[in-house]
């Protein structure tokens, strides 16, 4: 997205579904899998400073 | 963020946390600010573009509605912000997702210091499983 643009967040999250983020231990986390039994809350962090 | 998890465990949600550096990375900042929370590496930033997430202008980074939020958080947090990872452009934001897929609410950056409360996510949270 360009600087400067509105966020614009998707009605559905089918592509976030499928990327696959290692976590904080290097385990290969599928995003999907997190709501895939109950509701989830994600949190993207501007930065980690 | 990390003192509602049990608010979210006891509401049935899971929370997990997305940063735009390195598994290491991602590890330090867990430990240096005493973080339980599982926290995802993205050091591509893929997920923040599919998420819709914003990359922010100089004015939505040091403009006097984001330098005073920032204060104002600092000052309730009890912390301050140390070295930047990552694209200091890059903003970030919140979703809750239904199992069905579905984003039920969001709240992306408009600038950095736009961020939504844990309070704001909890009864947004609270809302879906009712």
């Amino acid at each position: 997205m360009p600087a400067g643009n509105k966020p614009s967040a998707p009605s559905r999250a089918d592509e976030l579904a499928e990327i696959v983020l290692p976590d904080h231990e290097c385990h290969d986390v599928r995003l999907g899998d997190l709501w895939g039994e109950r509701p989830a809350a994600l949190v993207w962090l501007r930065h980690y400073g | 963020m990390d003192r509602a998890r049990s608010e979210f465990k006891a509401a049935g949600v899971g929370l997990v946390l997305i940063g735009q550096a390195t598994p290491r990375d991602a590890a330090q900042f867990r430990r240096r600010q005493g973080i339980q929370l599982p926290v995802l590496a993205d050091e591509k930033r893929i997920s923040y573009r599919a998420a819709g997430a914003k990359m922010a202008n100089a004015s939505e980074l040091f403009g006097p509605r984001s330098v005073s939020k920032g204060l104002i958080a600092g000052a309730r947090s009890g912390r301050i912000q140390t070295r930047t990872i990552g694209n200091a452009a890059q903003l970030g934001g919140s979703l809750v997702v239904r199992p069905d897929g579905e984003v039920a609410w969001s709240h992306m950056s408009d600038n950095a210091g736009d961020n939504a409360s844990p309070d704001e996510i909890l009864a947004a949270v609270r809302a879906v499983v009712a």
